[in-house]
């Protein structure tokens, strides 16, 4: 089979391929049944519709390559946007101050997964399955259950929302896009052509074997997390800004969002596994089929089953492709 | 030692993050509790008028009178007999809806001069959780149980256990069909407001050839989501011009999503004219969709519920108007007909707290105040 050759010299550019190509058909089947999804209003709704679970796959990419799993992004999200708001609204300090603050937390939460699971050796799931409940809690606790509105910060809902490119050409693409794609290429980058990448990868496909050939298993582990958990401030600062306000009961079950994106994009559970770019095009490809089943007048309960099919779809094509290897 | 700095560090922000809360919690029911009074000297006008009782059985309509009277009356001049333990388990805890429920309860309690516990489930899906919930109240045999039931039918043995340990139950937000209860309090009829909304929209587009709506709601099976739709959907079949073009869920309020759902609708139906939002997070949302599409004014937008966002929508008339319930008398009637019944006094066993239209008009009333919630 010519497919087989073509693996042999390039198996990641082909899965790839795949997504990308998956993504496509799914673009060219919805302009074709509807007139109103190639749009560029729509457009740019799907791409802003993408950020905050774009910028989460992104974080868990790194933990799944690394052969674990964090489930705490949606809840740590959550946690870091009250946080957010906590600094601007109450204790007032400078909103961009405040963003960097509430996404150090989404760190600090991050590096207490990475250190109960690099050196207390508690399992990952377990470990951030407790985690997703802490910062639910905290959420709840700081907030006093109530959603903090940032009406009084100026401007902060320009981040996410306003377009720069509007000014410029008139087309409506809003700012967070660019801030994703800026955050897609500086994880690529760190992923492909930096030590903590290739030692990601090394430790994902074998511990043991990293462990033993003197990497710091423990020391890029914790780092795997703490960027995870970067990843979920960042996304925090995107969902306060579209809603400009902290929601506290906002973000869990956004985990499985972001962990289905990343399964599409070719991140393996068993680790070793994925990129940034295919994470990017699978959550992409989940907002896509969301908005163009919408578009459709699709009902809400056959987008989730949908979605839920073209997930399972995707990993089948995935274990087609290695057998083929 | 790393591991325990951690959790000292952890411990430490808890601590602070509770007090910070604590702080904002304390001030809202002393904020509202006066005005509780205010309130039930207009309830008596203001909602037989506003209120379109589809089927006003006699109970009801008494109900609604009498509301005012039992409030008053508890709130200055009834506290409890003894230190009456009462148990109160709500539909949710995070929602501004149930977060304004607590203050309603919190006022009363102060007034009442008892105690109470809350509890309530993450969410509205958790039946079987609230299940579990009750019956460990129940085992804990309070004086009485506020009850605000997930389903209405899985808490069924429940009542008879409660029934059999003699402790008087009071429903509030989703009735059940039983006479165990002593009290009924919540918003009679959600499918009003889905019939005030066809009512709405005829009567600002009575002459137009077609009138394209959207619904954004919650989810498929609470009863206030279910209700508003099936009835709204049922009473524009007398309105030919009105046109329901799609609904759209957002898992429960999530204002993103709702946010979201609301951009592809206006995609797909480039001569929409009106979009409602069933429900706190997803007028919300459609507000939002709106502001991002620069697109704030073109549509006609309708909510439900009265938190901060929508009220400045209606302030600033991006949205039109909104159907009020009113959680936080919910909450204060509970405790009041709770103690009320244990003091050996009379309630009425269903209180109506309505749905009270809010726009641009009578926003500043103290009766539209006193719904708005944070």
């Amino acid at each position: 089979m010519s497919t087989n050759k073509k693996t042999n010299i390039a198996p990641e550019m082909l899965q790839k391929a795949i997504i990308l190509g998956s993504l496509i058909l799914i673009i060219i089947i919805f302009s074709l049944l509807s007139p109103n999804f190639l749009t560029l209003s729509n457009i740019g709704g799907i791409l802003l519709a993408t950020t905050v679970n774009g910028i989460l796959s992104i974080g868990i990419t790194y933990v799944m390559i690394g052969g674990g799993c964090d489930i705490s992004v949606g809840t740590n999200m959550t946690l870091c946007g009250v946080m957010m708001a906590v600094f601007a609204v109450t204790f007032e300090l400078p909103a961009v101050l405040s963003v960097l603050l509430g996404i150090l937390v989404g760190t600090v939460v991050g590096i207490v997964n990475g250190f109960m699971i690099a050196k207390c050796k508690v399992p990952p799931f377990i470990q951030t399955l407790g985690m997703m409940m802490i910062c639910k809690g905290l959420a709840l606790v700081i907030s006093g259950a109530k959603p903090i509105y940032m009406d009084k910060i100026e401007n902060y809902q320009v981040v996410a929302t306003g377009s720069v490119i509007q000014k410029i050409t008139g087309i409506n693409i809003p700012n967070g896009i660019f801030i994703m794609i800026g955050i897609t290429i500086v994880a690529s980058f760190l992923l492909n052509k930096t030590i903590l990448g290739r030692y990601t990868f090394a430790i994902g496909s074998n511990e043991e074997a990293a462990r033993l050939s003197g990497v710091n298993v423990v020391k890029w582990k914790l780092i795997g997390y703490a960027l995870c958990g970067t990843m979920s401030g960042f996304a925090a600062w995107f969902m306060t800004a579209r809603l400009n306000s902290a929601q506290p009961s906002t973000g869990s079950g956004y985990e499985m969002d972001a962990i289905a994106a990343c399964i599409i994009g070719g991140a393996s559970m068993s680790g070793g596994e994925g990129s940034v770019s295919g994470t990017i095009i699978g959550a992409f490809v989940m907002s896509v089929l969301i908005n163009g089943l919408r578009i459709m007048s699709v009902p809400s309960e056959w987008q989730t089953v949908v979605t839920g099919a073209v997930v399972i779809f995707a990993v089948y094509l995935d274990t087609l492709r290695k057998k083929g290897k | 030692m790393k591991k325990k700095i951690v959790s000292m560090l952890l411990s430490a922000s808890l601590v602070m993050a509770a007090l910070a809360g604590c702080g904002s919690n304390d001030n809202e029911p002393q904020n509202n509790s006066p005005a509780v009074t205010e309130s039930t000297e207009n309830a008596e006008t203001t909602e037989p008028a506003n209120e379109d009782e589809s089927a006003p059985t006699e109970s009801t309509e008494e109900a609604v009178k009498d509301e005012a009277e039992p409030t008053t009356e508890l709130a200055e001049a009834e506290p409890a007999k003894e230190k009456y333990q009462i148990a109160c388990l709500t539909r949710g805890l995070y929602h501004n809806y149930h977060q304004s429920v607590k203050a309603g309860l919190d006022a009363a309690a102060k007034d009442c001069g008892i105690e109470y516990t809350f509890q309530g489930t993450e969410n509205e899906t958790q039946v079987d959780k609230q299940v579990e919930m009750l019956s460990t109240i129940i085992d804990q045999k309070p004086d009485a149980i506020i009850l605000g039931p997930l389903d209405s039918e899985a808490v069924m043995p429940q009542l008879e256990r409660a029934k059999e340990a003699g402790i008087p139950v009071i429903i509030i937000d989703q009735p059940v069909n039983s006479d165990i209860p002593i009290c009924t309090i919540t918003t009679y009829g959600h499918a009003n407001g889905g019939i005030f909304m066809a009512d709405k929209i005829n009567e600002l587009y009575p002459n137009e050839e077609k009138v394209q709506v959207a619904m954004i709601a919650s989810d498929q099976y609470s009863d206030y989501s279910v209700q508003r739709r099936d009835a709204f959907i049922e009473k524009i079949k007398d309105y030919p011009q009105i046109e329901l073009v799609d609904i759209q869920y957002s898992d429960g309020g999530d204002q993103l999503k709702a946010a979201d759902g609301t951009k592809a609708i206006i995609e797909a139906y480039p001569d929409l004219k009106v979009i409602i939002g069933s429900g706190e997070g997803n007028a919300v949302g459609v507000l939002n969709a709106l502001k991002e599409l620069g697109k704030e004014g073109e549509y006609t937008v309708l909510g439900f519920d009265s938190g901060k966002v929508q009220l400045e929508a209606i302030a600033s008339g991006t949205e039109l108007g909104t159907e009020a319930s009113f959680p936080y008398m919910i909450g204060y009637q509970g405790i009041v007909n709770a103690v009320r019944y244990l003091n050996g006094g009379e309630i009425n066993s269903k209180i109506d707290t309505g749905y009270y239209w809010v726009d641009k008009d009578n926003l500043d009333t103290p009766e539209a105040q006193l719904r708005i919630y944070e």
